[in-house]
């Protein structure tokens, strides 16, 4: 069958056609946003015409992106992840299979031995986010179809020579801010796009909470670096009423908004969402400054991430 | 099922039961279509932060409202947010923050905890303060078509037996109250990442924003239950079975720090439906007991069903012979006691493939269907027995005895049972029919219990009660599998069913699909959702079947998504 038509399953039908299409769903997907892809702006203006203004509402900037542009925004940044994971855990890089094409990868650190407080642990927990967002990478690589952007150039010191007392710490930002990018991206996707990004953002979380507890039993290899003015420091408030009343200035357990720094779109105990401008300000930074409005390249991504959606 | 929701197909599946989900599959896209077309701009439009949005939030493709869809994902934060204020503030989410308006009964609250460590402390108090928050402004988000907080029953027992003097409250352990607020975070986070499909605007945003903090609190929270081994406490929710739902399985023991061996008491504990009856290959969850701890060996006497037959050695319709031996040549095979078995009969040979079949050293004296049980020998007690009374006194120990076990001695009829123990000094055991003789006697044998053994070593001394977790393919144990979790979440081995373990809650190779692809998060039906809401851990509920409540909510959730059917 096509892949975007609809089939009426007969009254004889068997069990094993009638799984055979119910199966064939996800597949379905793949070849919607395919459909997306190559069937041109068309599909896409259409399905983003409802999207636009609620995004707006919200605060975010992904308005007048297609679907397929804003999950590969997204997948920019799964590159990135598993790229970061793939050098410290592995030594390697991500087979060529997995990247449809690639820049080159540059301050890729070679595997990493941690030390002290439960250091097996870490290794083997960074090792299973490996695991994800390497899986995170084929999955997006399979939704978009022909439509995937191949992974930009990388540079994984943009921050700083990576090593086993700061791998920690640039994890724990490319998770935060993983989470909030993903956060905000939501907003223009729908149906099994919108299912998928969901369950990537839930995982994107799982990643977070744990490294920032890691990062806060382990401070020593874990200092903080701050992405901007709405990342939130991994720190243990250290009283039962202070955590109780959330974050504060200074930080907390988890990156959500506190009484201070709580907005309409991101109200106490909310994650914060970032808008793409934002999540590229970060990407893009260089030498801690954040990437000034109309940039397009910088930091980890020297030549610019790649797809429509690029500019500060 | 709902139009939108991501089914997993069972491998039973009938076809009438695949042909509404292929033909839903078609609606759904007319109705995608539609709401693009029709409802769409108004739909994305209006969905801001304005309490009273009702009108303004259309029906989505998928059927549901999404005023429905919210007040169901609000029923997982009211349960998550009762529970952390209890454990960290000792009392009710505060009436001031007007989340507790209209509300139900809180039925078996626990007392406010005291955490091993501070960060511990915190970190819970950290959750509480983000679920309440967000309870605030889902409920303003909502408008006048916020649900409220429904009875809720925070250890997912359902119904209390009457009468129920409130407060109910019960004291958790620290390893039971991490065990459950993992589960809950894992589950509420899958919720919502089901939900995302139906919301549009603010709602999404909203959603998506509270969905990324149930993953900041799962992942937090699966860590410190590795760090601190704590007990597995699963979702009591089986896709594996032809039926939605299973039965937990429980049974009391003794368990010895450092010892991987529990005294297990069965008798009238077991309870459990299929293949959840404790068996070689089950997890085992309690407290003191490590996650992905798994029965390696069993001896003893569970009781199980069986035909007998007069003047017959042979007993049929064995249910069960998990613990039994036969005779070896050498010992005799395991006692067994029941109606209608001659005292002291043993088993001579055993057939242990389904039919499952025994034969005695003593033919039986009655034709019948009866519940019998294999005898174990806890050495070492010994109790004084008093002509006409049902009292056993002067125990040196009650260590493995249990309501409903059958106790032999001398002085004691045959078929007896206990009744009731006390368990603190001076100990006494009731029995159910008087003692025919005043000795002291060696309480040598009872029925009902024996001995599980696990693949690794409790780390508390105590009598608790354990469970078979029900296999949940969507549900991954918090473990740090070593070398190995570079390949993701893995089998626990010699689990059987299969259950799986990992730092987070993500598909992996085995257990992944065309929904849930390897290292994504399971998302769950609404109906699955409400299954493991309703039938926790297989509690009484106003609806038998607990369809429509039961386990967390035992009225129901609130709001107009409220049945796993």
């Amino acid at each position: 069958m096509a892949s975007n038509e609809i089939e009426i399953p007969g009254s004889t039908a068997t069990v094993g056609k009638l799984k055979e299409i119910a199966a064939g769903r996800a597949l379905n997907r793949r070849n919607f946003l395919a459909a997306l892809g190559m069937t041109g702006a068309a599909a896409g203006a259409g399905l983003v015409g409802c999207s636009a203004t609620s995004t707006t509402a919200v605060g975010t900037t992904t308005a007048g992106s297609g679907q397929v542009d804003i999950l590969n925004f997204i997948l920019n940044f799964k590159y990135l992840e598993a790229t970061f994971y793939a050098s410290i855990t592995t030594g390697g890089d991500l087979a060529a299979s997995a990247t449809v094409g690639s820049g080159p990868v540059t301050g890729a650190p070679g595997k990493l031995t941690f030390t002290g407080t439960n250091a097996s642990q870490i290794t083997d927990m960074l090792n299973e986010i490996y695991y994800d967002e390497k899986n995170h990478v084929t999955t997006l690589l399979n939704l978009l179809g022909t439509s995937a952007v191949s992974r930009p150039a990388i540079n994984l010191g943009a921050f700083a020579a990576i090593t086993a007392t700061n791998a920690l710490s640039i994890a724990r930002m490319l998770e935060d801010v993983g989470v909030t990018a993903i956060a905000g991206a939501t907003s223009g996707l729908t149906t099994s796009n919108l299912t998928f990004a969901s369950q990537i953002l839930g995982v994107e979380s799982f990643h977070a909470g744990a490294i920032r507890l890691v990062s806060i039993q382990n401070p020593s290899i874990a200092a903080y670096a701050k992405a901007d003015s709405l990342d939130v420091a991994p720190i243990d408030l250290g009283s039962a009423a202070a955590a109780a009343a959330g974050p504060t200035a200074a930080g907390g357990m988890f990156a959500t908004a506190g009484s201070a720094s709580s907005t309409t779109a991101n109200p106490k105990g909310f994650a914060f969402a970032r808008t793409t401008s934002q999540v590229l300000a970060i990407a893009y930074a260089t030498g801690g400054a954040l990437a000034a409005s109309g940039a397009s390249s910088g930091g980890f991504f020297p030549n610019g991430v790649n797809g429509v959606i690029k500019t500060v | 099922m709902a139009s939108n929701d991501v089914e997993v197909l069972d491998p039973a599946a009938t076809v009438e039961k695949l042909k509404e989900f292929v033909s839903e599959r078609v609606l759904n896209r007319r109705n995608f279509i539609a709401a693009l077309g029709v409802a769409g701009a108004a739909a994305g439009t209006g969905l801001v932060s304005t309490p009273s949005a009702v009108a303004q939030q259309p029906v989505n493709p998928g059927g549901y409202s999404q005023v429905d869809v919210l007040n169901l994902m609000l029923n997982i934060k009211y349960l998550k947010a009762t529970l952390y204020s209890y454990l960290t503030q000792g009392t009710d989410l505060p009436a001031a923050s007007g989340v507790t308006t209209g509300t139900g009964v809180v039925l078996n609250a626990p007392a406010k905890l005291t955490f091993s460590t501070q960060q511990i402390t915190d970190l819970f108090n950290e959750m509480y303060y983000d679920e309440l928050n967000q309870l605030i402004s889902l409920r303003s988000l909502q408008g006048t078509a916020v649900a409220g907080r429904q009875s809720v029953n925070l250890l997912g027992t359902g119904l209390l037996p009457a009468p129920v003097s409130l407060p109910t409250l019960v004291t958790l352990t620290q390893s039971q109250a991490i065990a459950l607020a993992r589960m809950l975070e894992d589950l509420s986070a899958q919720a919502f990442a089901t939900a995302s499909i139906y919301l549009t605007g603010n709602n999404l945003a909203f959603a998506n924003q509270a969905l990324a903090v149930d993953g900041f609190h799962a992942g937090a929270i699966r860590l410190i239950a590795i760090q601190t081994g704590a007990q597995y406490q699963g979702t009591q929710y089986s896709e594996l079975s032809s039926t939605t739902t299973a039965t937990v399985t429980t049974f009391n023991g003794s368990t010895t720090s450092g010892s991987g061996v529990i005294n297990a008491y069965f008798a009238a504990a077991v309870s459990g439906v299929g293949n959840n009856v404790p068996a070689v290959g089950n997890m085992v969850s309690g407290v003191g007991i490590p996650a992905g701890a798994t029965i390696t060996a069993m001896t003893g006497g569970m009781p199980f069903g069986a035909t007998t037959a007069a003047g017959s050695a042979l007993v049929t319709n064995v249910s069960s012979v998990t613990g039994l031996a036969a005779a070896n040549g050498a010992s005799p095979g395991t006692t067994i006691v029941g109606p209608g078995i001659p005292t002291g009969t043993t088993i001579v040979t055993l057939v242990s493939t389904a039919p499952f079949s025994i034969t005695l050293s003593n033919a039986a004296t009655a034709s019948a269907t009866v519940t019998l049980s294999g005898m174990v020998n806890l050495t070492g007690i010994t109790a004084i027995t008093t002509s006409g009374s049902p009292t056993l006194t002067g125990l040196n120990k009650v260590d493995g005895l249990a309501v409903g076990q059958i106790v032999t001695g001398a002085g004691i009829p045959a078929n007896t049972t206990i009744t009731a123990v006390q368990n603190t000094a001076p100990f006494t055991v009731t029995l159910s029919a008087k003692a025919s003789a005043t000795v002291t006697t060696a309480v040598a044998i009872v029925a009902g219990a024996g001995t599980v053994t696990l693949s690794q070593n409790a780390t508390v001394t105590g009598v608790n009660t354990m469970s078979i977790p029900v296999a949940d393919n969507f549900d991954v144990a918090p473990a740090d599998i070593g070398a190995g979790a570079a390949n993701g979440p893995a089998a626990i081995a010699g689990t059987s069913p299969t259950m799986y373990q990992g730092f987070f809650d993500t598909a992996g190779s085995a257990t992944s699909n065309g929904n849930n692809p390897p290292g994504f998060l399971f998302v769950r039906t609404f109906q699955q959702i409400l299954a493991v809401l309703y039938n926790y851990n297989g509690s009484t509920s106003v609806d038998s079947v607990q369809n429509v409540n039961g386990g967390f909510y035992p009225y129901g959730v609130s709001g107009q998504i409220t049945s796993v059917t």
